[in-house]
């Protein structure tokens, strides 16, 4: 569109200048009617670029050319030229008007066959949560080399031996969810507890969380019934409200909202009655400068999904430590208070596994070898951060993992003969590897008319002695919207 | 220089003006609009090359 009206304009310019030619005018009149016509055409040309009124455009960054519309890649310790050396990097997409979808194509060389390479677009920018599309997942690659594929749209089923003739008939059948790993989909499973009972007395988790968190619980006759009490530390001047959302079977079904009242300490009550059987996550949203003082529930199993931030409040006797079936586990502080070592047991028999020593604030610290299936973690303070692959929970009976198999950096194919995807693997041209990722960009969160998009490879580090990474050719954006005369049209219907 | 040369540096001076008022005036209002596309450095150096060149051709223009 953009060469079509552009070679438009020159035809019209063109024509003025032998139109005059032709009228025989002063040489004066000629250069200046040729310049008027010249800037009202790259007046109008701009004008075209700012409005897209086809609603369709596409921006390109390959690194050798300045690109307005595509910034650079994120932050300098990351990167060493345009190869990523830690993760996550980040970049900026500007764009002149409201898009409603982004196609995002990334080259890049993955010499050190990092196991997964993903990016995302910024949803919510007080939980900095991203939503995360697949670039390549080697993992799969492999897969795919060996097991038998289906094809259905953009998702596939792997199997290891020919079951199934069509995904459709995979679904229908459910089979072991031991046996299914999944990536990048929704496998709905009808998780059941088998000898669980509903616990007769409500408990407290006492030890302060920091910030945004999930979790999972379950429920069986019996109400959902949380209690929140989150403390405002107002560190900064903003508003500070929180919400908690609850969902079932990846469905949201009930959200409350606690507003900043100014106060320093706020109460939340979820309470649904009458709800069937099963898993439910139940999510809250806060930025930083509130802490969850206690969460009181009559709820038995509670398990924090991937992260447990314990906010620093020596002044709570609670005890912190914790149990998880990640295989990996990450720690970070940034307060030197917190420093220390922390011991992590296997759960069963409580052989000794490993130390990790937090010698270092702002620094990230992972675990070296697998851990056990459920590891207990001595934590020697309050401050740390941690996150894993795995779930957490304060007590072993609190804790259950209702979720599927992931194919992600940890995942190995024992026990799995079947892989669930929504993934297309990248296509490899002259050593350089393009991928694809659709986005939603109609909630996505945009800040001064740029879009923040993200990078991520897992378990990438800068600060580790190993010389990896990810080097990036080209990131293409193609972006769709309503056309003016579709907006036009919505206007006259009265749809706004 | 010639009339007709001078005619030209003349008229090139008024577009590279006008240009310049224009494109600041549609990059005020509405944001990245013109740098997005145009650097309007180069466009003032052209601007300011163009207008030495008149002031001296019209200087030599004027001596008896």
């Amino acid at each position: 569109m953009e060469h079509i009206t552009r070679n438009i304009l020159l035809d019209v310019i063109c024509y003025v200048f032998h139109v005059m030619c032709y009228l025989m005018i002063s040489i004066r009149l000629k250069i200046r009617i040729a310049w008027i016509v010249a800037l009202i055409a790259t007046i109008f040309w701009l004008g075209w670029q700012y409005v897209i009124p086809g609603g369709q455009v596409s921006y390109v960054k390959d690194f050798k050319h300045y690109s307005d519309f595509i910034g650079n890649l994120t932050p300098a310790d990351r990167l060493s030229g345009q190869k990523i050396i830690g993760d996550p990097a980040y970049f900026s997409l500007r764009v002149p008007r409201r898009f409603e979808s982004a196609k995002l194509s990334v080259k890049f060389k993955n010499p050190d066959k990092l196991p997964m390479i993903e990016a995302g677009v910024l949803k919510d920018k007080r939980v900095w949560q991203y939503d995360l599309q697949p670039l390549e997942n080697t993992a799969i690659d492999d897969l795919l080399k060996s097991w038998s594929v289906l094809w259905e749209d953009d998702v596939m089923l792997l199997q290891r031996e020919k079951k199934y003739s069509s995904i459709k008939d995979f679904l229908k059948a459910k089979p072991q969810a031991s046996e299914v790993a999944v990536y990048n989909y929704d496998y709905q499973t009808d998780f059941t507890l088998k000898d669980y009972r509903p616990a007769k007395a409500t408990s407290t988790i006492c030890r302060p969380l920091l910030g945004a968190y999930q979790f999972y619980t379950y429920i069986k006759d019996e109400d959902l019934s949380f209690d929140f009490s989150f403390q405002d530390l107002n560190k900064n001047n903003d508003s500070d409200p929180a919400d908690v959302l609850v969902y079932y079977q990846d469905q949201q079904i009930a959200e409350e909202h606690l507003a900043d009242d100014g106060s320093s300490g706020r109460n939340l009550k979820l309470f649904l009655a009458d709800m069937p059987e099963g898993v439910y996550k139940i999510s809250v949203r806060a930025n930083n400068d509130i802490i969850t003082r206690t969460i009181t529930t009559k709820q038995s199993k509670l398990a924090f999904i991937n992260r447990l931030d314990l906010a620093s409040a020596p002044e709570v006797s609670c005890g912190r430590n914790f149990v998880t079936n990640s295989r990996k586990i990450q720690a970070m502080t940034t307060l030197a208070g917190s420093l220390g070592e922390i011991k992590i047991h296997q759960m069963i028999g409580k052989a000794f596994s490993e130390i990790l020593n937090l010698n270092e604030t702002y620094k990230q610290f992972e675990t070296l070898q697998s851990l056990p299936a459920l590891s207990e973690v001595v934590v020697p303070s309050d401050g740390i951060t941690f996150s894993g692959d795995g779930l957490f929970a304060f007590s072993e009976n609190q804790f259950f993992d209702p979720r599927i198999k992931k194919v992600d950096r940890n995942f190995s194919a024992e026990g799995v003969n079947y892989v669930l995807a929504r993934y297309v693997p990248p296509t490899d041209k002259n050593g350089w590897l393009t991928a694809t990722a659709n986005f939603d960009l109609t909630n996505a969160y945009k800040e001064k008319g740029k879009h923040s998009f993200m990078i991520s490879i897992p378990g990438l580090r800068a600060d580790d002695s190993v010389n990896n990474g990810v080097e990036i050719g080209e990131i293409k954006f193609e972006l769709k919207g309503r056309s003016v005369w579709e907006k036009m049209e919505r206007i006259l219907n009265f749809q706004f | 220089m010639n009339e007709k040369s001078l005619i030209v540096v003349e008229e090139l001076f008024y577009a590279l003006s006008s240009c310049l008022v224009f494109f600041g005036f549609l990059e005020l209002s509405f944001g990245r609009l013109v740098l997005a596309y145009i650097n309007l450095n180069y466009l003032l150096l052209a601007w300011l090359l163009v207008a030495i060149i008149l002031l001296c051709a019209r200087k030599t223009a004027i001596k008896p």
